[in-house]
């Protein structure tokens, strides 16, 4: 499987979430500035519309007061010092208007804009007609003023000022119309402010939703299919044990997944093949030797009366059964071993004697071979005897495999402090430190020529696993380019 | 000097002893060789009368496939039979370009009736009594 994938899978799902936050930020300030917006239009409408409008309804009441009491003036005398009131109030209320609620000539920043938005809508003329208005009910009122100073009690006089007065109540209700207007105006703008806020947040929202569309299914194309593909795999290598190489170029999460996931499945393959080979071999050194053992007791059985062929008959199957329970008894425990199981039943022990017990057995079964042995001081050690047995045998049987032919093999044990070591030690010039090292691996096996043919040794993974568990360790040293040590070192 | 014979080329001499002893009774020589260098010496010196050819497959020096090779330059690949004991007997014998081979452990009678066939004045076609299993 080969796939290249440069940008991380991360870096996607960052840049999926990156989208929907700013969507919604976006969001968000469309809704902050467009209802604020919205909130000054209405605070604006409220200032300078809305609230006049009361006032300029007061006016126009005193005003059709003032009108109606001046009409009635020839008839009836009229009430001078309200009248005055009334002109006041009017007057009161022209110069709160001129001050807070008018548009023009208004220099505050809320009445250049609302300046502006009339403007806009090109209704810029409503601006002159607010304040001709507001010109004519000055006037208007500043000719009432006059009459009524100089009024007195003359009823013809009083009289004359309903005229004014109608006047002042037109120039109010052209005030008030120009506030219509203003109303019309400000809600168009409130109006068209929110479908514009209305719009962009639309815009704003489908922009996201397909970014985050497009980015999320950018996402799984990059995920989805390569992790599918990894399950096949997987589901194949569990159902065939088969290896193929997985591919994933790139650096992202899912590459390093697969190249580990290939690297398993490869480090299973090898196991699986190297147990394979250790069991093909294992097959091999159990079958060749069966083969001598049931030949010559048939050949024997068939010919009682040959003492020789009988004879050795024995000795064949003596010799080879005690190496046959050897092998059988590294397989039991790199079994044991390998399930993490190995049995450990420690007792005092001569490792002196045990280690030339096993020499002897060693060199009887590989006759080929020549060893010297030597024990100093005292070797008694806390150990389990039948473990330490296999160590020392699966310790020499590799040496003896390995040595070069021909050439002693010293073994060599001492006491060191509180520690016992056993030193093997050989001339193997073919053999590589590498080579070394891979005998400690589990089912490594060797093959080496022996007296009676060619025969296996199983590596050093059960020498040294049994050397940890009696708290010791087993060593590899290559002190020159042809000879090895190996080092058995055990609390004593 | 007997008119028939058989070879065995095996590193194990307790194969080659087995081998003698079985045959020994019989109207047959025994040639051994413990090396495949030894062992195309002697086909090569006793071509004529050499009925059978047993060969180990593992062997120092060389490897099965090309003592094979050198032993059917000499005489006909039906009269060399593989000795293995490895577990998959019929697999080595293909792979060193034979077809006939012996799995170790075997039963005497059927080297017995091997070396009767070989040595026999009406052998049948060498494939009809092997493979064995």
């Amino acid at each position: 499987m080969r796939r290249r994938s440069a940008v991380s899978v991360g870096r996607r799902l960052a840049a999926l979430v990156g989208m929907q936050a700013a969507t919604a930020a976006a969001l968000l300030a469309v809704a902050f500035i467009g209802y604020g917006r919205l909130a000054s239009d209405f605070s604006l409408m409220r200032r300078f519309v809305l609230a006049p409008i009361e006032g300029i309804s007061e006016a126009m009441e005193y005003a059709a007061r003032l009108r109606l009491t001046a009409e009635a003036a020839p008839e009836r005398d009229p009430d001078l010092p309200l009248m005055q009131q009334w002109q006041r109030d009017v007057n009161l209320f022209l110069q709160r208007y001129r001050t807070e609620w008018a548009v023009a000539g208004n220099p505050s920043a809320d009445a250049r804009r609302f300046r502006a938005d009339l403007e806009r809508a090109q209704q810029g003329d409503l601006v002159a007609d607010e304040q001709a208005a507001m010109n004519d009910v000055g006037s208007s009122l500043e000719r009432i003023d006059a009459k009524l100073a100089s009024l007195g009690t003359n009823g013809h006089v009083a009289a004359s000022i309903e005229a004014d007065a109608r006047d002042l109540r037109t120039a109010l209700r052209k005030l008030l119309r120009a506030n219509v207007a203003f109303i019309e105006i400000e809600n168009a703008s409130i109006e068209r402010r929110s479908r514009q806020t209305h719009r962009w947040m639309w815009v704003i929202g489908l922009a996201g939703l397909a970014g985050s569309f497009a980015l999320g299914l950018h996402v799984h194309r990059a995920i989805a299919p390569r992790i599918r593909r990894l399950v096949r795999e997987v589901q194949r290598f569990k159902e065939l044990g088969v290896h193929q190489r997985v591919l994933e170029e790139g650096r992202d999460e899912i590459a390093i997944l697969a190249n580990a996931l290939d690297a398993g499945f490869a480090a299973i393959a090898t196991q699986d093949r190297e147990r394979e080979r250790f069991l093909a071999i294992v097959a091999h050194e159990l079958k060749t030797p069966m083969t001598s053992i049931l030949g010559f007791t048939e050949l024997a059985l068939s010919r009682p009366e040959s003492a020789e062929v009988r004879a050795r008959a024995l000795d064949l199957v003596r010799s080879h059964a005690s190496r046959l329970g050897r092998l059988i008894d590294d397989l039991l425990l790199a079994a044991s071993t390998r399930s993490g199981a190995l049995p450990f039943r420690p007792q005092s022990v001569d490792a002196g004697a045990l280690t030339q017990k096993v020499a002897n057995e060693v060199m009887m079964a590989m006759p080929a071979r020549r060893f010297e042995v030597d024990v100093a001081g005292r070797t008694h050690l806390l150990a389990d005897e039948h473990l330490l047995t296999q160590a020392i045998w699966t310790l020499l049987t590799y040496a003896a495999a390995v040595a070069e032919s021909g050439h002693v093999i010293c073994v060599r044990l001492e006491p060191a402090g509180a520690r016992l070591r056993l030193e093997v030690k050989f001339d193997a010039p073919s053999v590589a430190a590498e080579e070394m090292e891979r005998a400690f691996a589990p089912f490594a096996s060797v093959q080496y020529e022996g007296g009676s043919g060619i025969r296996s040794a199983v590596g050093l993974f059960l020498c040294r696993e049994i050397a940890r568990v009696h708290g010791g360790a087993l060593l590899a040293l290559n002190p020159t380019p042809i000879q090895r040590v190996l080092v058995l070192d055990l609390p004593a | 000097m007997r008119d028939n014979a058989i070879l065995i080329i095996d590193d194990d001499a307790d194969m080659r002893d087995l081998v003698r002893l079985v045959v020994e009774p019989s109207d047959v020589d025994v040639m051994e060789a413990a090396t495949c260098v030894e062992g195309v010496a002697a086909l090569r010196a006793n071509r004529d009368r050499i009925r059978l050819v047993l060969l180990d497959y593992f062997m120092p020096g060389m490897d099965a496939a090309c003592c094979a090779g050198e032993l059917c330059g000499l005489v006909s690949a039906s009269i060399i039979v593989l000795c293995t004991a490895a577990a998959d007997p019929a697999e080595r014998a293909a792979e060193v370009g034979l077809s006939r081979w012996l799995a170790k452990p075997f039963e005497l009678h059927a080297l017995e009736n091997l070396v009767r066939e070989a040595a026999g004045p009406h052998r049948e076609s060498p494939r009809s009594a092997l493979p064995q299993s």
